[in-house]
């Protein structure tokens, strides 16, 4: 019996990766196959809309934020959004900047998590993420590099080209 | 009466310089030209007129050919010299942009010691004055030794440009070029030869390669790309510039031919897709800033190379590895092999998490390199064999046997063999080993389990994720692996279903490698949302999250410390056997297909019901309206 169970579960192990591939034709989880494209639309959109403050309250040079998509573990037709981009040397105490940054997400609407497990905030709403991260585990009294990353929350689940050929995004113009 | 004490003037601000590391792409393209023209020559000059061919014009064409083929061995001599003399440039280059770093750092640091002195003066007593004089004499000399080291800075960046331009002028005409090609006496035949009699062992290949002068190594490079880049003992960098000029060479002949309104045959469209795959793994960190760690206010560029470029290997599916930072020269080392679906066009999925995991292993200070290895024919769609399914066209057939993981443990065990030989010592410390961790994801994990129990895997530590099993009926627990004791990690989320197939004997893969009675230390990770069988997406979420900082901090953040050399947060193996877990949710999924069922029929008879209820009351309302 175990033994059924195990060549079955392999089957549909394949079978299912196979069809979530992107010249599949199903999209694994029943999400509408144009939802890469809607997520994008949203996170950019909210991106433009926070990172000016970002920059207006935390002060320095931002650089980066190019959003993309990535297949999430190769060919499973699950896509991540993601932008990240960060600054160097922000003034204030770590705490303060921080602080800021936290303020801003909130105004955003967003809930927070600080801090959270890898990062040193975890900003949420809806599907779209936000990780804020000192690049360096002992910068604890200022920040070297404080990096600053979009995300989809959720994996995206796309049977069409969109996300495949999107190219890259810059959302800091 | 006044005092005047001379403080020095400010250091002004040293400019950026116009050449950066950037300029090795010059490099690649130069090497990439070369690599054309060398093939052009040996192909003319290997071949005569065609065999039914006779008389003048078959002596004619001889000739012609002849004569091309020497004009383009000039021109491949000519872009050889300035290849050679642009990569010395790169290198002074890099050097004198790591000097220039230094001066900037000096010049803040005098500039402010000017700013306290101005300061200290402003506020100074008659009683200070003499001592204030001393010090502002020895700043004026510090300064003054900074200023020289700024003019030799801007000297040296001059020397080294004008011996590039020389470089360039000395093979400016067809002559010069012809004149270089006559010099040449590097024979690279022999060369390849050399290499390939030396056989597999990476280390004779390190040894022999590192014998062979800069022009050896720079002919050879141009003249077998494909080789020199994915052969195992030659290092790091050399390897990126074969590769280098491989993937550009591809680049530029499939866009070429598609921009002239050629259509590409199927192998070329593969071939170019997975071309572009390679080119933007590659690209990953450069919209990504990294730690700023020598204060020049922008974050450091990333050594990124490209360790294995062949496109076409395993019938088409294609063999690509990338580093993130430089395994010669890393403290930490990490080499990650992927799973079922994956081949040489996920490549910049997988770089995507080498990235990540790269991004967390340097924030302690020390240098790493994540390698995304896509080495091993993985089970995945073939693309040959597209329609003949469910025969070689679906090789993920082949998932449930482990014959592609064997295979692919012997690819990985030489891989890794590859980057203990060509890893340096450390000027610092003259530890010549990199911390060197394999990680296995999925059936990368029964990979990563083979070259470990089959093939002596040469790393310092083994960590399995999101396995199916360690592969192999003679690996019963965590001791036959034989790696270093307490070296062997696992992480293991309940909700991945790809986790409940461990077993031993025909069917399984090996041992699950998360019971606790397997021995091995088992991480905590997250184990994401429970799923049913009409939503197996949130199952392959679960499978594959396990680099994902959102969805799976918990395990990223364990793996980093593996990388790091560090133990992880350990928690207890499992004690459910991997296959009660599948069978218990077969069995609780059986009943939530019967509840939806009997839901759903409900629902549909309650419908009905309600449909009928209304038309018959209709019917009543109509009666009711015709009835005086």
């Amino acid at each position: 019996m175990t033994r059924i169970l195990l060549v079955a579960l392999a089957v549909v192990l394949a079978a299912t990766l196979a069809a979530c591939t992107p010249d599949g034709s199903t999209n694994g989880a029943g999400a509408p196959d144009n939802d890469a494209e809607a997520f994008k639309t949203e996170m950019d959109a909210f991106a433009r809309e926070t990172l000016p403050q970002l920059e207006a309250q935390v002060g320095g040079e931002w650089t980066g934020f190019q959003g993309r998509f990535f297949e999430k573990g190769g060919n499973t037709g699950q896509w991540e959004y993601t932008a990240e981009g960060g600054t160097t040397k922000p003034p204030g105490t770590a705490d303060e900047v921080l602080d800021k940054i936290e303020a801003v997400l909130i105004e955003q609407g967003m809930e927070i998590t600080r801090p959270d497990i890898i990062a040193d905030i975890t900003g949420r709403k809806g599907n779209v993420a936000v990780q804020v991260t000192r690049a360096l585990d002992d910068d604890v009294e200022s920040i070297s590099l404080l990096r600053v990353t979009f995300r989809s929350h959720d994996r995206l689940k796309s049977s069409d080209d969109f996300a495949e050929n999107a190219g890259t995004t810059d959302l800091l113009k | 009466m006044t005092t005047t004490i001379l403080v020095p003037a400010h250091v002004p601000a040293i400019p950026e310089m116009t050449a950066t590391a950037q300029a090795a792409s010059v490099t690649t393209a130069l090497r990439s030209t070369a690599t054309t023209m060398s093939d052009v020559s040996e192909w003319m000059t290997a071949h005569g007129a065609p065999a039914d061919w006779t008389g003048d014009a078959s002596l004619a064409a001889d000739h012609a050919m002849t004569r091309v083929a020497e004009d383009t061995d000039a021109a491949r001599a000519a872009f050889t010299r300035v290849a050679i003399a642009c990569d010395k440039f790169v290198d002074k280059v890099c050097a004198l942009t790591a000097v220039r770093d230094g001066l900037v750092s000096d010049r803040s640091k005098r500039n402010g010691e000017i700013d306290a002195l101005t300061t200290r003066i402003n506020q100074s007593t008659a009683d200070d004055i003499a001592t204030l004089q001393g010090e502002a004499e020895a700043l004026q000399a510090e300064v003054d030794r900074l200023n020289d080291r700024i003019v030799r800075l801007w000297d040296d960046v001059e020397a080294a440009e004008d011996l590039l331009i020389a470089a360039f002028q000395a093979v400016d005409s067809t002559s010069e070029g012809q004149d270089a090609a006559d010099r040449d006496t590097t024979d690279v035949a022999a060369l390849r030869a050399e290499l390939t009699a030396i056989g597999g062992d990476p280390q004779a290949i390190n040894d022999w390669w590192t014998h062979l002068s800069p022009a050896e190594r720079e002919a050879l490079k141009i003249s077998d790309p494909d080789l020199i880049g994915n052969t195992n003992g030659i290092p790091t960098g050399d390897r990126d510039d074969a590769n280098r000029t491989s993937l550009d060479r591809d680049l530029d002949d499939l866009t070429a031919k598609q921009d002239a309104g050629e259509g590409l045959s199927k192998e070329e469209q593969r071939l170019l897709d997975r071309a572009k795959a390679a080119e933007k793994a590659i690209g990953i960190p450069d919209t990504q800033p990294l730690v700023d760690s020598d204060g020049d206010g922008v974050g450091d560029p990333v050594d990124v190379n490209l360790l294995v470029y062949q496109p076409g290997a395993f019938g088409g599916d294609g063999a690509v590895a990338v580093s993130y930072g430089d395994p010669d020269t890393a403290d930490n080392t990490a080499v990650i092999v992927p799973g079922i679906t994956n081949d040489g066009t996920s490549i910049a999925t997988q770089g995507a998490d080498a990235y990540e995991l790269y991004k967390n292993s340097v924030g302690n200070h020390e240098s790493a390199a994540t390698i995304a290895w896509m080495g091993y024919d993985a089970p995945s769609w073939n693309p040959q064999n597209a329609l003949d399914w469910p025969g070689d066209g679906l090789d993920m057939g082949s998932v449930i046997n482990e014959q592609k993981a064997e295979a692919g443990g012997r690819l990985l065990a030489d891989f890794v063999d590859g980057l203990r030989a060509t890893d340096t010592v450390d000027p610092d410390t003259g530890d010549a080993r990199s911390n060197l961790t394999v990680i296995g994801h999925s059936y990368g994990s029964t990979t990563a389990a083979h070259a470990a129990a089959d093939h002596g895997l040469d790393a310092d530590a083994l960590s399995l994720i999101g396995s199916p099993g360690a592969g192999g009926n003679d690996v019963n627990n965590v001791k036959d692996l034989g790696m270093p004791e307490g070296k062997v990690y696992v992480g293991a989320a309940d909700n991945d279903f790809v986790t409940w197939l461990g077993t031993d004997g025909p069917v399984g893969m090996g041992q699950d490698p998360a019971q606790a009675d397997f021995g091995a230390k088992v991480f905590p990770v997250a184990d994401g949302p429970e799923f049913h069988a009409d939503d197996v997406g949130q199952g392959i979420t679960n499978h594959t999250s396990y680099f994902d900082p959102v969805l799976n901090p918990e395990s990223l953040s364990n793996l980093t410390s593996i990388v790091q050399g560090d133990e992880p947060t350990l928690t207890g193996g499992r004690t459910q056997d991997a296959n009660d877990m599948a069978f218990e949710w077969a069995q609780d999924e059986v009943a939530h297909q019967v509840e939806q069922e009997v839901a759903t029929t409900v629902q549909e008879a309650t419908d009905v019901y309600n449909d009928s209820a209304d038309w018959v009351g209709d019917r009543v309302d109509d009666f009711t309206g015709l009835w005086p």
